[in-house]
């Protein structure tokens, strides 16, 4: 039999290294004898063409893709080997697991839903095609910040003018009781220039939108649609109540849209032409130039980039500068700016944008510590693990599997856990994720999104429990890789030693872990510390016992203005009247709910500089007001009846007005006024500062005007009872229906509610980190424990010589202990010195604390070591009562 | 596992039930190529539809050339091609040549 031609052989020889080792010898048969059949065959016939070599070229080829198959074939079947092991591992060690698998999803799952909030605060598109294209436009302020409002007449020139920009459209919110078949809906309505859809490309669900030329009626969000309508789409041709007029609804808006800010939010969107029936005196305000009520959203030209947008944007206002100079001038004489931003980064008030990435990046380095946390102690559990299956690994590596093999059936182990607490964890973020969007609106002072886990959370997730398989993996592959046969077979029958070879990567991970600790601990009691003194800090002024609510009589005002006084009148009348009623006021707004309303004035012998801001925040309250609240008067008087429509302009002041505009000099006498005019508003009074937005905030300089003086159509009355407070809002709200037109008094609420909601994310925050302090604490003494109690354990043998030597009990135990003492010294050493770091990087977002109060450090030190000893003390107790012989007879 | 066959794998069945019985003849009677044939062969091996064995010694030292790996197919593999008959309109004209295989036929 004549041998195969050996460059066949040697091709089989190569391929054959692909296919596993076990089948290699088949497989190198099997082909070699096919193709000498085949050659053989050949040789027979007649005429051999190129064609039949390269057929048989061909086949041999082929033997690469059999190889690879079996190889593929290998690798599955061994990973479906090592899931079953895996999963066979994980049942063996219910509780280790169980552990790892809530520690990773705590880890995963408070990460996730940071990711989700901040995601959706800083890098979410707005839910239109091309949001990349979107961009909102700016007119900057007169006196100076970027990010204002437009004015109508802008807005048109520039859709008439611009180049780069193929749509423009203005658009502004309005707060509205919205009628719908009977039943009154409180809702933002969007009243926005016809081009508003087209620029931002949305086709409706149901109906149609309203465009230039054809702008039928109003488009109702999606969940409006669902809320008030049912979904049906008999809504369609229905019409909705808006401030006495029936708006027909044309469409219906896609579902999850509701506008590209979350700061303007709309439940109905409704063209000019149909706003200026439902909003009198809308057209002359918004004919004005100087009237700049209007955001402006736009979509870049085809071709056009943000750059060309921006360059041209500079050249408009110049030229619109040059041609209304009145109009177009900031303070300093300059033109003012036009600024053109990507609608992604304009989700909110664009100059907030950095202080909210500054929260969200300290949040992240916080949850990024705490997961680093977690992996380190499932790195340590891992190892623990591997360490105690010593000798079944070596007994697998002497029956000859691989190195490799036996890494990738760890990882595998490791994957199986982290998926199940990815899957945990995300079940956590999910709930924990509209909580975490509440603390970082309140922290950095924004509206809060309303949001649950979206995909990019889910796959950040998924993305990060592999890389915490992986890193916690890491050590435990090192080991097996180490793994020594014969001294191991050895070794897994009697362990030996506790010396510091031994735990070595063991010890160095408590340490790391301890440090880590440190760090957390420090960074929780500083946030605790400073969430704690914001909720005990004074706001200035009373919120108990009051109930508020909120009169809506703008329908009335479109009918008859001058009847509005007197329901206000006996609204308060009707309130008064109620049982138990200590004061009853009126106010403006309800400072904590709304932000005050600014007003620019000049202040009697003060000189603004270039630049500042000229708006000063004010409050209209009615006689008594102060009194309800309790906000101290400190010299002048209160308001009171005489203070009419027709008597001399007053106003009261607080210190930090007086103290920013006149140098802290008594204020009472002198006067403000509006620009351009004779100042004729004279203070009458100084009351003490008080803080309204958050409790941090520093004192703004506050103008308080006379409810009289300055009526407004949706005043909020304030009412201070005896007794249950409860109670009183029930009664006044039916108190005030009775007397008001119907639809004009929204829910009445306790004050202390109001501004405890503002407060929540607060509180909120604050048990998330003194959550987050404890959790690493938890961590840190669960490593302890579990390196100190594997040390013990396998150190059984020299423990029980000792004893049997004549060592005490007590210097088993303190040997232990030293050794734990050790590893916590080392890692509390390195962890101090990165708390120092992170409490220096948190010391913006403290309210009177000092981030290097040395308290908070000793605070520290003295939790871990005791954790850390009781952690340390349970196996050393253990090693303590060893019965010396029981131990020598592992011998 | 009652897995659906792929064409090429039907196709492969049905060259072994009419008496195909080595890698390269299959390859000669479906017109497939060694890379689809042999993934296919051991595939189905796995899945229990074909079994294979090598040939005696005796006999191919007698026909002066190297043993052969044979396949045969099970009564599952029958089973799961008759299944197929009924998917694929395709298989229905049984005794499929590959009319490419000029020199094709079988000297088993």
């Amino acid at each position: 039999m004549p041998e195969l031609p050996s460059i066949y052989r040697a091709w089989f020889r190569v391929v054959e290294r692909i296919a596993p080792a076990g089948v290699r010898d088949e497989f190198r048969r099997e082909w070699e004898a096919e193709t000498w059949s085949y050659r053989t065959r050949m040789e027979t016939w007649n005429r051999v063409s190129r064609a039949d070599h390269l057929r048989l070229a061909g086949r041999l080829a082929g033997a690469a893709a059999d190889a690879s198959w079996l190889r593929i074939n290998h690798w599955r079947e061994g990973i479906l080997r090592d899931v079953v092991c895996g999963i066979r591992q994980i049942r063996r060690y219910p509780a280790s697991s169980m552990l790892a698998v809530l520690a990773l999803a705590l880890g995963l799952g408070v990460n996730a839903a940071l990711f989700s909030g901040v995601y959706a605060l800083l890098w979410a598109a707005p839910p239109v095609p091309e949001p990349e294209r979107v961009a909102a436009l700016f007119t900057s302020d007169y006196s100076g910040p970027a990010y204002g409002n437009s004015s109508l007449p802008d807005v048109e020139e520039l859709q008439k003018q611009t180049r780069t920009l193929s749509h423009v459209s203005g658009y502004m919110t309005s707060g509205e009781a919205v009628e719908v078949a009977g039943q009154i809906a409180r809702v933002e309505v969007v009243l926005s220039t016809p081009e508003y859809f087209d620029t931002l490309r949305l086709t409706p669900v149901a109906g149609s939108v309203y465009r230039p030329g054809n702008e039928a009626g109003a488009v109702v969000s999606h969940r409006f649609w669902e809320q008030q309508f049912a979904g049906q789409y008999s809504a369609i041709g229905s019409a909705v109540k808006i401030n006495g007029v029936a708006v027909p609804v044309i469409g219906v808006a896609p579902r999850g849209f509701e506008g590209t800010s979350i700061e303007m939010r709309g439940a109905i969107w409704m063209p000019l032409s149909w706003s200026y029936r439902t909003h009198p005196g809308l057209r002359e305000n918004l004919a004005r130039r100087d009237s700049r009520g209007l955001s402006v959203v736009a979509r870049l030209a085809p071709g056009a980039s943000f750059e060309q947008a921006a360059s041209e944007m500079k050249v408009l206002a110049a030229a619109f500068h040059k041609e209304h100079p009145q109009s177009w001038s900031t303070r300093t004489g300059a033109g003012r700016l036009l600024t053109v931003v990507p609608a992604m980064k304009a989700q909110f008030d664009p100059s907030e944008r950095g202080n909210v990435e500054a929260i969200a990046s300290a949040s992240f380095a916080f949850t990024g510590l705490l997961l680093i946390l977690v992996c380190l102690n499932l790195a340590h559990l891992l190892l623990a693990r591997t360490i105690s299956r010593r000798g079944e690994f070596a007994v697998r590596r002497s029956l000859g599997a691989g190195e490799g093999r036996l890494t990738r059936q760890l990882f595998i182990e490791n994957l199986l856990l982290a998926a199940l607490g990815t899957a945990a964890g995300l079940l956590l973020a999910s709930a924990a994720t509209p909580a975490i969007a509440q603390v970082l609106a309140v922290v950095a002072q924004i509206p809060a999104p309303e949001l649950s886990l979206n995909t990019p959370a889910f796959l950040f997730t998924a993305g990060l429990g592999i890389l915490a398989a992986i890193l916690a993996g890491i050590a435990p592959a090192l080991h097996t890789g180490r793994i020594d046969l014969l001294t191991s077979l050895r070794q897994s029958a009697n362990e030996s030693g506790m010396s510091r070879q031994r735990t070595g990567a063991r010890g160095y991970l408590v340490a790391a872990e301890v440090g880590l600790s440190a760090v957390l601990l420090v960074a929780a009691f500083l946030l605790t510390d400073s969430l704690a003194r914001q909720q005990s800090a004074s706001l200035g002024w009373d919120t108990q016992k009051q109930v508020v609510a909120r009169l809506d009589l703008s329908d009335v005002a479109a009918q008859d203005r001058a009847a509005v006084p007197a329901l206000i009148e006996k609204a308060v009348t009707a309130a008064a009247s109620m049982p138990g009623v200590e004061q009853v006021a009126l106010a403006s707004t309800v400072p904590v709910a709304h932000r005050l309303s600014r007003r620019g004035y000049q202040v009697e012998g003060y000189q603004y500089q270039p630049g500042e801001e000229r708006g000063i925040h004010i409050l209209a309250i009615s006689p008594g007001y102060l009194k309800t609240v309790r906000i101290p008067l400190l010299r002048g008087r209160d308001f009171n009846s005489r203070d009419t429509t027709t008597s001399p302009r007053v106003a009261i002041v607080n210190q930090e007005f007086a103290r920013r505009y006149w140098k802290g000099e008594d204020p009472v006498g002198r006067k403000l006024g509006f620009p351009g005019a004779v100042p004729d508003i004279t203070v009458v009074g100084t009351v003490a500062d008080t803080k309204f937005l958050s409790v941090t905030q520093s004192p703004l300089p506050l103008v308080y005007l006379p409810f009289a003086q300055s009526p407004t159509w949706s005043p909020v009355i304030h009412v201070r009872v005896h007794g249950n407070v409860v109670e009183h809002r029930e009664l006044l709200a039916s108190q005030l229906d009775s007397v008001l037109p119907r639809g004009s008094v929204l829910p009445a609420r306790l004050l202390s509610e109001l501004v405890g909601e503002r407060l929540d994310g607060a509180r909120l925050a604050s048990a998330l980190t003194a959550a987050f302090g404890l959790l690493a604490v938890l961590l840190a003494s669960l490593g302890v424990y579990g390196v100190m109690s594997f040390a013990v354990g396998q150190s059984t043998r020299e423990i029980g010589l000792r004893i049997a030597l004549g060592a005490t009990r007590k210097e088993v135990t303190s040997m232990v202990l030293a050794r734990a003492t050790r590893l916590i010294g080392t890692g509390m050493l390195f962890g101090l010195v990165g708390a120092a770091v992170a409490a220096k990087q948190l010391s913006p977002f403290l309210y009177q604390v000092r981030p290097a109060n040395p308290i908070f450090y000793l605070g520290a030190v003295v939790v871990l070591t005791a954790v850390g000893l009781i952690a340390a003390w349970i196996p050393a107790r253990r090693a303590a009562r060893l019965d010396p012989q029981a131990a020598l007879r592992t011998l | 596992m009652p897995t659906s066959l792929t064409i090429p794998s039907a196709l492969i069945l049905d060259a072994i039930l009419s008496g195909r019985c080595h890698g390269f003849d299959i390859m000669d009677a479906t017109g497939l190529p060694s890379g689809t044939v042999y993934p296919a062969l051991r595939r189905m091996e796995k899945e229990g539809w074909i079994v294979s064995r090598w040939e005696d010694e005796r006999i191919s030292l007698q026909e002066q050339r190297p043993a052969r790996r044979y396949y045969a197919i099970t009564a599952e593999g029958e089973a799961a091609l008759a299944e197929a008959r009924r998917r694929y309109r395709v298989l229905q004209h049984a005794g499929i040549v590959n009319p490419k295989a000029q020199h094709g036929g079988s000297n088993a």
